[in-house]
């Protein structure tokens, strides 16, 4: 989900609703938060995932059909908190972060998880050039408290990852998915004849310290096991 | 810091503040958030950490006269009015209610949120009883708030029950519990050294003892989250 922006809908201006902050508005008659965003195309998992991790559902007047602004289609939803309460106000809030960011479920064997772009990794492998995106993962199915603002180390590792990558041996002959990032480590994914495998980066140690397969993998780009 | 709660200033009825929510104030000439939160007795060390986990001015704290009882009481201002800085001071407001502590494990400090006690037994067949925490160590972004994180509630209730499938030795010194997710450690000393049980939410019994304080780290704040020690990661 690309190019995302906040709306302000023409209901926003009667008297039900007042705003919070950041086109976050209050419906005080609904006694919830709610926001309107856009983006070049909205995709049915990940708008399940963002709603499940910050508890909020689609209003009906707006659940991810295309429209017309200022010229150019664009999917929109209108996204409501449960409640009034405040943590309802600091979901939705964190939600909100997700405006000018682009958001992907990435998939691991069919487990989905939410990351942030937050730039590309360029090495070299046998000579030819090889450019991956980097994702910092934002999964927090427990409570969602986490939002998509930037997070110590991702810039400073997205910067520094592709000269680690390099500087490492990597295996022939595989496919290259993507470099996540969990707090102060980064993951290589690669695919090599249908198997996932993730070589585990430290940002302070600056070398690969272990690959990782299956759940370990999974509980490496969680940051924590799960269930 | 124990009966937490936030306090209405009076400069914030003035035309330069503008409520956001929830006693959070949008100081619109200085262009920061803030909030004014009382406690029964202010920690520093908790405040320091509280504030420098979430990008808030070192505050200064004051004694006053609140419903008849002297409490301390802190203002709370954020560096500037981006996005980013009201999730961190709403983080912050939802310690109201709250008790919040910091604990020293291996040397580090890790801010925690109580969740509540659990009476577990020993192998001379007393029963001991140590408080439960939820972890909220997150010392670069403040994205943790102190609202309840799933599954803390129920391990919380439960946690008791599996360290007692195996009655632990008398002789150690029980502290903690930490939970962090679906992972909860007791921290406890024997002989000065500080080592931790690790229970699982879904499993019922000790997965093991963790003995190395890079392990407990790991097991306590996340794979990669763990201070510099030195040593390999294993």
């Amino acid at each position: 989900m690309k190019d995302i922006r906040s709306v302000e809908l023409e209901k926003y201006s009667g008297d039900d609703y007042e705003r919070v902050a950041f086109r976050v508005f209050h419906n005080k008659a609904g006694r919830n938060y709610c926001i309107c965003i856009t983006a070049d195309e909205m995709d049915e998992i990940i708008l399940d995932d963002l709603m499940t991790q910050y508890e909020l559902n689609c209003t009906n007047d707006h659940c991810g059909e295309e429209t017309v602004i200022d010229g150019k289609t664009v999917c929109i939803a209108e996204f409501e908190t449960q409640r009034d309460t405040l943590p309802d106000l600091q979901r939705i809030m964190n939600f909100a972060s997700v405006v000018g960011r682009e958001i992907v479920d990435f998939d691991i064997d069919g487990n989905y998880l939410l990351c942030v772009r937050t730039g590309d990794a360029v090495f070299t492998q046998d000579g030819r050039l090889v450019k991956v995106p980097v994702y910092s993962v934002r999964e927090d199915l427990a409570s969602g408290m986490l939002s998509f603002c930037e997070r110590y180390p991702d810039k400073e590792f997205t910067a520094e990852i592709g000269k680690i990558i390099e500087s490492q041996f990597l295996p022939e002959d595989v496919n290259f998915r993507a470099v996540l990032l969990q707090g102060f480590r980064a993951i290589l994914i690669l695919e090599h004849k249908g198997e996932i495998t993730g070589f585990v980066y430290g940002f302070r140690e600056r070398k690969c310290l272990r690959l990782d397969k299956g759940k370990n993998l999974l509980t490496i780009v969680r940051g924590y096991p799960r269930g | 810091m124990k009966n937490i709660k936030s306090a209405e200033l009076p400069k914030y009825s003035g035309e330069e503040y503008e409520q956001v929510a929830f006693r959070v104030y949008h100081d619109k000439k200085r262009r920061k958030y803030c909030v004014c939160l009382t406690a029964d007795n202010m920690d520093k060390s908790v405040l320091d950490m509280l504030t420098g986990q979430y990008h808030i001015e070192s505050p200064e704290i004051r004694k006053t006269m609140k419903d008849g009882r002297l409490v301390s009481a802190a203002e709370l201002v954020t560096e500037r009015d981006t996005l980013a800085d009201l999730e961190r001071i709403l983080n912050i407001a939802s310690a109201v209610g709250r008790e919040i502590e910091v604990i020293n494990v291996c040397g580090l400090d890790i801010l925690c949120v109580k969740t509540g006690e659990t009476t577990f037994k020993l192998d001379n067949g007393k029963e001991t009883t140590v408080p439960v925490y939820g972890i909220r160590r997150d010392e670069y972004a403040g994205m943790l708030g102190f609202n309840e994180r799933y599954p803390e509630i129920p391990f919380t209730a439960n946690i008791g029950e599996k360290i007692s499938a195996m009655p632990l030795p008398h002789v150690c010194n029980y502290r903690a519990v930490l939970i962090q997710l679906y992972r909860a450690c007791l921290i406890l000393e024997y002989k000065g050294v500080t080592q931790a049980l690790n229970y699982g939410f879904d499993s019922p019994k000790c997965l093991g003892v963790l003995k190395d304080r890079k392990k407990i780290m790991t097991h306590l704040l996340g794979y990669g989250n763990e201070p510099e020690f030195g040593g390999d990661d294993k």
